[in-house]
């Protein structure tokens, strides 16, 4: 369940150019996109997933990030919750989706995600802040 | 062989009157579809090494990657052609054919400009009466000009927040909002890297016609022509 979606921006492609234009000059260009609400699912069911259920949670990781957190650290049903990714993050308080990429803001941690042919996926979870650097996330693909 | 001839007769004169514009029309696209292809591989090359999803063709093309890269390239053209619209009114370079005579400083008569009362028949309409549409019409190819480019910068803006933020959050960075955007190097180095290209080509041009040639064309002056011969075309 999302209890606050803030949508800052975000719009699935960008479109033409022209159109684009035409959207940043009717005010159109802040308006959300119709991936937010997917996006930010995904997040609330991974990080309620993680403690709970870590082969749902698994099954929402993407692939690369998987296959790295099972080469680091053995199979993923039980190196995912022994982590260091929240068992329970909360709800997501902001998503911000641009094209295929999406960071969420839970309660209790930051996952990014991108959306695949079968849906969005976490390519990186338990991260933190690290100033004006990427965030140090403890479970990423890359 | 009469028949033969009111056939192909109508069709040839009107793509000789207009090979120029049908054929950079045909290039625009040749190269659009070219951008689309090439640009669509590059991105899916760095979505697979990295693990991320890829593009169909029709997602690139639709994509603000695709968008930004595009009307990048556009502003700067129409930002080339506004400035160089604008500035022979006032600026000269003497010798070159991208220049006035030097006499012909700025807006110049009625009589030289054939409007109003010193209008031809076959003048374009609203030309040959004063008014707000001889003021409109006097300024159109500036005003579209700096419209487009107007509307091409902006959606460069527009497509390369998107853009920039989506790779900021594959490299597990916050996105920028849009008054950072506006700050940040990306959207400048986009917009300037394109700006100087533009206007050495336009520099180039404007000094290489005093000395060099390019028989039959008229973005050259006649082979025989002297250097300091301002604003001939051949």
């Amino acid at each position: 369940m999302v209890t606050a979606v803030t949508s800052r921006n975000a719009r699935r492609y960008a479109a033409w150019p022209a159109t684009c234009a035409l959207l940043a000059l009717t005010g159109c260009a802040g308006q959300g996109s119709v991936e937010d609400r997917p996006a930010a699912d995904a997040a609330e069911h991974f990080a309620r997933d993680v403690g709970s259920d870590p082969s749902a949670a698994c099954g929402l990781l993407a692939p690369q990030t998987r296959v790295k957190l099972e080469d680091e650290h053995g199979p993923c049903v039980q190196a995912l919750p022994g982590s260091k990714v929240p068992h329970d993050a909360g709800s997501v308080r902001e998503v911000k989706v641009y094209g295929k990429d999406a960071v969420a803001h839970l309660e209790r941690d930051t996952v990014f995600l991108a959306r695949f042919d079968d849906g969005w996926r976490v390519t990186a979870a338990g991260c933190t802040p690290n100033g004006d650097r990427p965030y140090d996330c403890d479970v990423e693909g890359s | 062989m009469t028949r033969r001839q009111g056939r192909v007769g109508p069709t040839r004169p009107r793509l000789r009157e207009n090979g120029l514009s049908l054929f950079f029309g045909a290039i625009l696209l040749l190269s659009l579809v070219g951008q689309a292809f090439t640009g669509q591989a590059g991105y899916n090359d760095q979505a697979l090494d990295s693990g991320l999803p890829t593009f169909t063709l029709v997602e690139y093309v639709t994509s603000s990657q695709f968008a930004v890269d595009v009307a990048e390239n556009w502003q700067s053209e129409y930002l080339q052609f506004l400035l160089f619209i604008l500035l022979t009114i006032y600026l000269f370079q003497k010798g070159s054919t991208e220049s006035k005579p030097l006499d012909k400083r700025g807006r110049e008569s009625d009589e030289d400009q054939k409007v109003a009362e010193h209008a031809q028949p076959d003048s374009p309409a609203w030309a040959k009466v004063r008014g707000w549409r001889l003021s409109l019409y006097s300024h159109s190819l500036g005003l579209t000009m700096g419209l487009i480019f107007v509307l091409s910068w902006l959606a460069q803006f527009v497509a390369g927040h998107s853009a920039y933020n989506a790779e900021q959050i594959q490299q597990l960075s916050d996105p920028l909002g849009w008054t950072d955007y506006l700050l940040a190097p990306d959207f400048w180095n986009r917009t300037l890297q394109n700006w100087q290209s533009e206007f050495l080509a336009v520099g180039s041009m404007v000094v290489l016609s005093i000395y060099l040639r390019e028989r039959g064309s008229p973005e050259s002056k006649p082979v025989g022509e002297p250097h300091g011969s301002t604003g001939s075309q051949g």
